[in-house]
């Protein structure tokens, strides 16, 4: 450089490419210690420290891009207006470190959050596929318990109306029974009544025989006297006869005599006959009348028996009737039940029809949710980044 | 290259809180610009530095290695942080943090280098310069250079992904003032 027109115009030409931001150029070759020197040296100085704040600035922004923060502007070597705005870029550049951290800390959670909501979805996906298809089976079976409820519903009352019958079939025999039972008692008491005849006819038939055996006796000293009358007779006759006409009279009185004990005797002997006879009768009439008793006795028996069975028939078709009344009760009570269960039945399977488009509305959000968490899973470039600078 | 070997003394030069030393250089590292501070601190004069391969002022205790990650992380477009020591024309050294990145044209090509160099930060040195005199080790103990920088690097390298940070990640962990949130 040698005039100062020189030096004044590249001067003017350097600062002018450095206004337009090139900051490369500078001011060479000035003579020392000249006034000129002073000002290349000020012009070079006020560049060399743009031009330095502009590189450290520069570059320290391009690590923060990056995600690296261990590269401040150094405030060292830099004064004033660029000193202060280092210390701004700076300060900026913590702030944006501790931001990337906290983004840093917030993504992982957020990866985290993430992989649980995908592992929760997918969980919600499967129970909602598997709400689908119990809520399916539900209603097949609910279906078929209807059906079936109904069934017997309608075979209960069936069953009511049976039962209803047999009920009143049971109490029209506990009635015949007892029927039977008051007539067995009547004829029981019939029996008794003649088996009580019977033994009165025995004694008398037995008082028959004394009185009659007393009339044999009567007879037998009828028939002695007869014999001894006959006897004195013959003595008579004898007498008589050795008293000749005297004894004529006498004789024929004796005779007379004779002849009556003779007919006496033959009395005696015809009673005596008879006697026997009424005795063979009388005894025939005592094994009769035993026989009529034993008969009695043995009906008795069988009345008593034939009662005994007919009033334990009767309570037991009482108790069988009882017990029907119950049934009859009890297939009500199942037939009502039944018909509730059938109503039951039909809400369950309106709320089992709820129940699967609950569990198709389930299975739609968490198909959504999978997909939008698909996107949160993936995150985006940045937290790459991110995690260089933790 | 082509410059004549300066002994070290062993002297430390210091530099303002509050001043950058800035040189640019071409895609080969010729320094095309050296500012006020540069030329003060390093005892050159400006002319003495434009078109001279940066390596001019480079120190021998700094590890080759170094050198190269610099290298690789320009080429590959991206800015890098390093502590170095610098030598002045009189073999006097001074320590720097240097920041090094691409100058772009406004189509964004790289068209040069460009360094800012502040005064290190004091809590980061004696880390540094004990890494630095490891590495130098690693590189003085093999006969080839080559091999010696490979080895070095190797060892830097394992140790960074035995931390499991990066470089510039290290580079800003060396120092309490050079952390997000620190007075720096
Ligand atoms: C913009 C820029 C600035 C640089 N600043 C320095 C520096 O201050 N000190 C240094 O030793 N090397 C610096 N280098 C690196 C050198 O170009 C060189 O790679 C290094 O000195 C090693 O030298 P060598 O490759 O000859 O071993 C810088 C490179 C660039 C692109």
């Amino acid at each position: 450089m040698t005039t100062s027109s020189d030096f004044i115009a590249e001067a003017a030409r350097i600062c002018t490419r450095a206004a337009a931001g090139d900051l490369e150029a500078r001011i060479l070759h000035t003579p020392e210690g000249s006034e000129l020197a002073a000002l290349a040296q000020a012009i070079n100085r006020l560049l060399d420290v743009s031009d330095a704040y502009v590189r450290e600035s520069a570059a320290a922004m391009e690590h923060c891009a990056r995600g690296e923060y261990h590269r401040p502007i150094l405030l060292r070597g830099l004064s004033g207006a660029y000193r202060h705005a280092a210390g701004t870029i700076n300060d900026a550049a913590l702030k944006m470190k501790s931001d990337a951290e906290t983004i840093a800390r917030f993504e992982v959670e957020r990866a985290a959050v993430a992989r649980r909501v995908a592992e929760t979805t997918e969980s919600v996906m499967a129970s909602a596929e598997h709400l689908r298809t119990t809520t399916g089976a539900i209603r097949t079976h609910v279906g078929t318990t209807r059906q079936l409820a109904t069934e017997v519903a309608g075979a209960g009352d069936q069953v009511s109306h049976n039962v209803q019958a047999v009920a009143a079939a049971c109490h029209q025999l506990s009635a015949c029974t007892s029927e039977i039972t008051r007539r067995t008692r009547e004829s029981a008491e019939l029996t008794n009544g003649a088996v009580g005849e019977a033994h009165k006819a025995r004694t008398a038939v037995s008082d028959l025989g004394e009185a009659t055996r007393k009339i044999g006796s009567v007879v037998d000293i009828i028939g002695k006297i007869a014999r001894q009358t006959n006897l004195l007779a013959l003595n008579a006759t004898i007498e008589a006869a050795r008293a000749g006409e005297h004894g004529k009279s006498f004789a024929v009185v004796a005779a007379e005599v004779k002849n009556l004990s003779r007919e006496t005797a033959q009395a005696t002997e015809r009673i005596t006959g008879q006697i026997d006879a009424m005795q063979g009768a009388a005894h025939n009439v005592v094994t009769v009348i035993g026989g009529i008793g034993e008969s009695i006795q043995r009906m008795d028996q069988t009345a008593t028996a034939i009662a005994t069975s007919v009033s334990e028939q009767a309570s037991a078709t009482e108790e069988i009737a009882r017990r029907i009344a119950d049934v009859s009760q009890a297939t009500k009570s199942i037939s009502g039940k039944m018909a509730e269960v059938a109503q039951a039945s039909q809400a369950l399977e309106e709320t089992a029809v709820g129940l699967t488009t609950a569990a198709d509305r389930l299975g739609d959000n968490a198909s959504a949710l999978k997909h939008e968490t698909a996107a949160l899973k993936s995150g985006s470039a940045a937290p790459v980044a991110v995690a260089r600078a933790a | 290259m082509a410059h004549p070997k300066i002994s070290p003394t062993g002297r430390e030069r210091t530099f303002g809180d509050d001043e950058l030393i800035v040189s640019k250089t071409d895609l080969r590292g010729a320094i095309t610009y050296a500012n006020d501070v540069f030329c003060r601190v390093s005892g050159y004069a400006e002319a003495e530095l434009l078109g001279q391969p940066h390596n001019l002022i480079r120190h021998p205790d700094m590890p080759a290695c170094v050198f190269q990650v610099l290298w690789d992380t320009l080429h590959a477009g991206q800015e890098i942080f390093a502590y170095v020591v610098n030598q002045a024309r009189n073999g006097d050294h001074y320590w720097v943090f240097a920041h090094v990145t691409c100058s772009r044209d406004p189509a964004g090509n790289v068209v040069g280098y460009h360094s800012n160099r502040r005064v290190p930060y004091a809590d980061a040195l004696p880390k540094v310069q004990a890494l630095y005199a490891e590495l130098r080790a690693i590189e003085r103990s093999h006969p080839d250079r080559r091999a010696g920088m490979q080895a070095a690097r190797a060892v830097l390298d394992e140790r960074l992904q035995r931390l499991g940070i990066s470089y510039s990640q290290f580079v800003f962990s060396l120092s309490e003032h050079t952390r997000l949130g620190a007075a720096a």
